[in-house]
């Protein structure tokens, strides 16, 4: 079984003045979240669909799956404080449908509404393989590194960089061990799964993404989302 | 959800687009697998159209000829997993009403040939994406034996289905079709399929493309012997349309039918005095109704159509990016000695 995981706890606090988290504003008459999560119901391989959402948005979520037939939605979890706990909660629900260890988890941001196909089925025949995934682009520019916001210590070659992505997909047992071994430690600079993998020694794969999966987190980013769409929308006579 | 939608957006440029789906409760949701790309998306991605034509064109996405699998379909029409061939062409109700569309009730016309009928890939966006939305009633569902890989030449087919409606072949005794490209072979399949009874001449320029028509007497035009035909199909368009057309007048006998279904950028100049003097009636082809896919649909059942059609499957490429599609367009358009088509898929 392929299970999606969509996280989808996230406050928008970057959003700007907006009464809602960035993942249920409206883009073209549906949440935002919902874009995301059609593309992992539509997706053939994909077989359910798990969302980690704030506690008080559940039964916003859960009239929102009916309202879009997100059939393959099987769980909606309360998500948490932070990512770690978030997705260790919605394992959580990934397990009480049924995932066994050698099942497939996609844990996936619902802000990255425009994640295609390709990644997705891409994530999961690379996982099958290996049992840890997780989806890159190539860094364009060069990254330098600053430990006190001041001065360079120094650039690492941009040849061996690249800005993690998402999904990260991980067998079920690869990934819930990883969470099993810091559960109730708070973890310093752990902003995804692939981390906690990484710490249990685990080699992670990696998958190439797309630069128009980004995520959006600022309201310009809101804003590409939008312009990139009306430039889709062109009509012909 | 949103998809990645690409476009012909001036010649010999195509460009992606973000296209927002909408899953409405009375469309159908469909995979696009299989695509090909058909004369007419090389004419608008080279820009051989005129200039006025092409600037209220583009942007457009190409591709009319493509098939794939429902996903959802809230209409009840369908289960998913069904295969479909996607219909390309629709017209609105209230536009039948009108009196130039009056004839189109006509059995052997059809609603194809409204005014104000929209196609995909003309006055419309085409099928070059991953996931498409249509009312079900722009959907045929093909048995699931039939290999999606040859399924995606049921537009093709259907076009000639659609010309051998124009045909009545109870007062036909001798069939010839001009021209040795891909659609005079599709013609030739369902020909053979339909009316095989029917004497059937081919005439062509390039004899390895005509050994492919195997079931039929395949000559090149200065193998012709002073036979006359009663009915005669002209698929060669172009710079040659000329040439053929008069060749059919020639070679006709009194009251002929000349099926006319190449496309000509020019007007064609045609020895009128002979059309007057034998009686002849000229009748347009081009593209075809939902009738014509449902007997596709039932045509491509038959074992020995498959085999027909599996040689045109030139290659199989699968678009991951814009590039993908570049190199499918650059090899359809270099291919100038075989019958068949580079296809797409996701």
């Amino acid at each position: 079984m392929n299970v999606a995981l969509i996280l989808a706890a996230g406050t928008g606090s970057r959003m700007g003045n907006t009464d809602k988290p960035k993942q249920f504003l409206p883009i073209y008459g549906k949440p935002l979240m919902v874009h995301t999560i059609e593309a992992f119901e539509i997706n053939d391989e994909v077989d359910a669909i798990v969302i980690s959402t704030n506690e008080e948005y559940i039964d916003d979520v859960k009239v929102m799956c009916k309202q879009y037939d997100l059939s393959k939605v099987k769980a909606v979890v309360a998500g948490g404080a932070s990512r770690q706990i978030s997705v260790c909660n919605g394992l959580q629900g990934v397990k009480s449908i049924g995932a066994k260890d050698d099942d497939i988890v996609i844990i996936h941001d619902s802000a990255r509404p425009l994640i295609s196909q390709k990644i997705i089925s891409e994530n999961i025949k690379v996982c099958k393989q290996f049992g840890a995934v997780d989806t890159v682009i190539k860094a364009s520019d060069t990254i330098v590194h600053s430990q006190d916001n001041q001065t360079i210590k120094d650039i690492p070659p941009r040849s061996e960089l690249y800005q993690g992505q998402t999904p990260q997909t991980f067998k079920m047992s690869v990934i819930m061990k990883a969470h099993d071994a810091v559960k109730g430690k708070d973890i310093p600079n752990v902003t995804d799964d692939t981390k906690l993998v990484l710490m249990q020694g685990i080699d992670v794969h990696l998958v190439e993404g797309d630069k128009l999966n980004f995520k959006i987190t600022t309201f310009d980013d809101l804003m590409m989302l939008k312009a990139l769409l009306k430039i889709g929308k062109t009509e012909v006579l | 959800m949103f998809q990645t939608i690409y476009k012909v957006t001036s010649p010999c440029v195509i460009e992606e687009f973000i296209d927002s789906i909408d899953l409405t409760k009375d469309q159908t949701l469909v995979k696009v697998d299989y695509m090909a790309i058909c004369k007419a998306d090389i004419r608008y991605f080279l820009g051989t159209r005129d200039q006025n034509v092409l600037n209220h064109k583009y942007p457009l996405a190409p591709i009319h000829e493509a098939v794939g699998h429902v996903l959802k379909d809230p209409t009840g029409t369908f289960k998913p997993g069904d295969k479909v061939i996607l219909i390309p062409n629709s017209v609105e109700e209230k536009y039948l009403k009108d009196f130039e569309n009056e004839r189109c009730k006509r059995e052997d016309l059809g609603n194809n040939y409204a005014i104000h009928s929209t196609f995909r890939s003309s006055t419309t966006d085409g099928f070059l994406k991953q996931f498409y939305t249509a009312k079900p009633e722009l959907l045929v569902k093909f048995d699931k034996e039939i290999p999606s890989n040859l399924a995606v030449f049921s537009e093709l087919l259907s076009v000639a289905v659609a010309a051998l409606r124009r045909i009545n072949f109870s007062e036909t005794k001798h069939v010839a079709i001009f021209g040795d490209g891909i659609l005079a072979y599709i013609t030739y399949i369902v020909m053979r399929h339909d009316h095989k009874d029917t004497k059937l001449t081919i005439y062509g320029i390039d004899k390895n493309k005509l050994a492919m028509f195997e079931e039929a007497e395949a000559k090149t035009y200065d193998q012709y012997n002073g036979e006359k035909y009663d009915t005669m199909i002209e698929i060669v368009g172009g710079k040659y349309s000329a040439d053929a057309i008069n060749k059919m007048i020639d070679w006709a006998t009194v009251g002929a039918d000349l099926i006319l279904m190449g496309v000509s950028e020019d007007k064609v100049p045609l020895n009128t005095r002979l059309v007057l003097e034998k009686g002849l009636s000229l009748k347009g082809v081009t593209r075809s109704d939902r009738g014509d896919f449902e007997h596709v649909a039932q045509l491509l059942k038959d074992k020995h159509v498959q085999e027909q059609i599996k040689p045109m499957v030139l290659s199989e490429n699968e678009i991951k990016t814009v590039n993908d599609i570049y190199r499918c367009y650059e090899q359809d358009i270099n291919n100038k000695t075989l019958i068949g088509k580079n296809i797409m898929k996701w």
